[in-house]
């Protein structure tokens, strides 16, 4: 089974992502913030990750660099979803590492059709060509 | 690093200034968070708001220290948040309203409840997890009145899980009276009605529940498995109908975790009280692998409480 | 180099203690939602981690601060720590009761691992490379001593040509009692249950029912007297290549604590270590570390 790791600050986004991923026969671990969210990751395999921006704690940008930084799973997707979504915001997401960006609240269909989306590609190509939320 | 150190021991309020001034410019996550640590010791009104003005920042890392700075004042930062929740930027509303919800005072409820009629859907969101954390019943007419009209997802599920937290058979009713027959609702709404009954629900809608484990399957059974536990520990004595019974029992055999196993076998203990039983709940208990979970089952020879 | 640290085999369950009053509560349910909300909530204040595996642990804990408070629910104790905990003292209360405090050699042998055949070969071959023959290590609040004494043990048996080798490893307490235990390096039974049986003998010398330190291991420790709140004396303490302090931090206020692990890192060479209790987490206190796999476990680095 998938597993993905999603990490958010507010346990509603938690769980309601959780229960859109999980109808996607995902198994799922969850993160309060990004250094919990960088120790599951370095901890299991993950195929993919959801993350948000803004958290107590340390930020999704730079759980995001540092979990690129580190070189391990370089393959594995990252996705952001916020509530900042400047362009400015995304460019950032991108330029740390982050394979899409979605804004939220994000319906369930366009976020299962992502994930589905990044775990098919065969090439993981990394901030260079951002693709439209 | 040290001289911000000392700054903050020192409580000087006019170190604020040139602190948070470095803050902005700063690169280093180590001084920024030195920085951070010195302002949270300098006991004066300016450092908040300094920190309420650091939410317009572009960097991250920057607005994050910024809540941190003012979820430690609690109370004494309310007002300086109150002011911010009139900004027409939502994101900062959003940052400021997640500080406010965590600081208990009796003018968080006002606070709340206007941020129900936010333009903005993620704070209106916001605002409803707020309550359902903070335990705010007296709002739990407006999150009904919520309900009755939602129609986003995100919103609906923030609603529903709220009432977990405030509702009661009133807001049981109303749910269930929107969201009928429970089968035929999205598999989404599903987890939270399920966590709904619960909480508020009664024996009666056991049914139900087993109805959906029937219909969906493992995958909700973590969900139906809390529910059904959360009930029983209601009505402790109440027998457990056949058909139930054989429904847990027949997902004993599927691949659970040792707490589902656990909580599984707790509701099943009382079925097993019979000495001719007793070797099939031994068995049973030896499936699971954490001892400590095994030998409080192994003890517990008198299941009524 | 030497061997690596030999795989021994440690009954999880021999440390577990079941105070009698335990037996007497009554048992509750607690759902799986419960066990999550009350875990994540107890790692954002405390920094501290349990598996899934430790849920009963906590579960029963639990209820005797439930049963200490007067209240029923599982859920209503959550938010009695997220809202009517003023200082933080229920918080801590909850801590004492599930962290345990025994001391006692090769005490957390995974993180032993890891440092002794992954961390320790990384450090000495930079040392070597640059003709550094000086390793410094710091036990910060080593109580009686019996964490440098394990490490000494460690460094004694898994670094060849130790005679070629300066290391110092600092055991620093608040408590001079503590210290005096650590200068007198005479340890019971239970200090030195776990140590492998290889190396008993190497090391300890037994006086009928207790056991000391042989010199050679004891010389390399040296005990200190150190407050770590104590600013300036922490500014002192640098060049270290690892620094333990395991268990300690929980008893610290969040700002204390950030300010002492803060130290550390200045304390710490490039490319040093840091190794807190397995279950607590430096991220959560500061963001000057990187987070590194050695093997098969997670640790802090000064990268």
């Amino acid at each position: 089974m998938n597993k993905i790791l999603i990490i958010d600050d507010s346990q509603l986004v938690r769980n309601f992502h959780s229960y859109i991923v999980k109808e996607a026969g995902f198994e799922v671990t969850t993160a309060v913030d990004g250094v919990d969210g960088l120790e599951k990751f370095f901890n299991d395999r993950f195929d993919i990750v959801l993350t948000d921006i803004n958290m107590q704690g340390m930020d999704g940008y730079e759980f995001i660099r540092r979990a690129r930084q580190s070189g391990q799973h370089d393959h594995v997707p990252i996705i952001i979803i916020s509530t900042q979504g400047s362009e400015n915001d995304k460019m950032r997401g991108f330029a740390a590492g982050a394979n899409l960006f979605l804004a939220k609240p994000s319906d369930a269909s366009r976020i299962v059709a992502s994930i589905k989306m990044l775990l098919g590609s065969t090439t993981q190509s990394r901030g260079n060509s951002p693709i439209p939320a | 690093m040290y001289a911000a150190e000392d700054i903050g021991y020192s409580n000087d309020p006019e170190g604020i200034l040139p602190l948070v001034s470095r803050l902005r410019i700063e690169q280093s996550r180590a001084v920024k968070e030195a920085i951070v640590s010195a302002l949270t010791r300098i006991d004066h009104e300016e450092v908040m708001v300094q920190a309420v003005g650091l939410f317009n920042s572009e960097d991250a890392c920057l607005r994050n220290q910024a809540t941190v700075l003012l979820a430690q004042r609690g109370k004494d930062a309310l007002s300086h948040l109150l002011r911010t929740m009139a900004s027409p930027d939502a994101n900062v509303r959003k940052l400021a309203l997640d500080v406010i919800g965590q600081i208990r005072a009796p003018e968080t409820r006002g606070i709340l409840e206007a941020a129900l009629k936010d333009t903005d859907l993620n704070i209106v969101i916001t605002s409803v997890e707020h309550i359902g954390a903070s335990q705010c019943r007296e709002l739990k007419g407006r999150v009904e009145e919520l309900l009755a009209g939602a129609t986003e997802p995100m919103l609906i599920t923030a609603l529903v899980e709220t009432l977990c937290e405030i509702g009661d058979e009133t807001s049981l009713r109303l749910a269930l009276r929107r969201f009928v027959p429970i089968e035929e609702v999205s598999e989404l709404l599903q987890y939270s009605l399920v966590k709904l009954l619960g909480e508020l629900g009664d024996l009666e809608h056991g049914e139900v529940l087993f109805s959906l484990l029937k219909a969906r399957g493992p995958r909700i059974y973590p969900q139906i498995l809390d529910a059904f536990t959360e009930i029983r520990e209601r009505h402790p004595t109440a027998a457990l109908p056949a058909s139930q019974q054989r429904a847990l029992e027949k997902h004993l055999d599927q691949d659970l975790n040792d707490l589902q196993r656990y909580q599984t076998l707790m509701l099943l203990r009382n079925c097993y009280l019979e000495p001719k039983n007793q070797p099939v709940w031994r068995a049973a208990i030896r499936r699971l692998k954490n001892p400590e979970l095994r030998q409080s089952l192994e003890t517990l020879d008198c299941p009524l409480r | 180099m030497n061997s690596s640290l030999t795989a021994i085999a440690t009954s999880a369950n021999s440390r577990m203690k079941n105070a009698p009053t335990m037996n007497v509560l009554p048992e509750r349910e607690m759902t799986s939602e419960q066990y999550i909300r009350l875990r994540d909530l107890i790692y954002q204040k405390l920094g501290l981690f349990f598996e899934d595996s430790k849920v009963y642990f906590i579960k029963r804990r639990v209820e005797r601060r439930l049963a200490a408070l007067q209240l029923d629910r599982v859920d209503e104790y959550i938010f009695y720590l997220r809202f009517s905990d003023e200082n933080g003292r229920e918080m801590q209360e909850l801590a004492n009761l599930i962290t345990t405090n025994e001391t006692y050699m090769f005490r957390e042998y995974e993180q032993l691992e890891a440092f002794s055949n992954h961390c320790l070969p990384e450090i000495l071959e930079a040392k070597r490379k640059r003709g550094d023959r000086c390793l410094r290590i710091w036990s910060a609040g080593c109580s009686s001593g019996e964490e440098p004494y394990t490490l000494a043990i460690i460094l004694r048996e898994v670094i060849a040509n130790i005679a070629d080798w300066e290391i110092e490893i600092v055991a620093s307490d608040v408590d001079s009692n503590m210290l005096r235990s650590v200068e007198a390096a005479n340890y019971g039974e239970r200090s030195v249950k776990d140590v492998p049986e290889q190396y008993f003998d190497r090391h300890l010398i037994c006086n009928g029912a207790s056991y000391q330190v042989r010199p050679e291991t004891k010389r390399l420790v040296r005990a200190c007297h150190l407050n770590l709140h104590d600013r300036l004396s922490m500014r002192a303490m640098r060049g270290f290549d690892f620094i333990f302090c395991r268990n300690v931090l929980i008893y610290f206020d969040d700002a204390s604590r950030k300010s002492v692990v803060d130290h550390f890192y200045s304390a710490l060479n490039a490319g040093g270590y840091i190794f807190l209790g397995h279950s607590e987490s430096i991220g959560r206190i500061s963001s000057a570390y990187t987070l590194v796999r050695r093997g098969n476990y997670l640790t802090y680095q000064k990268l």
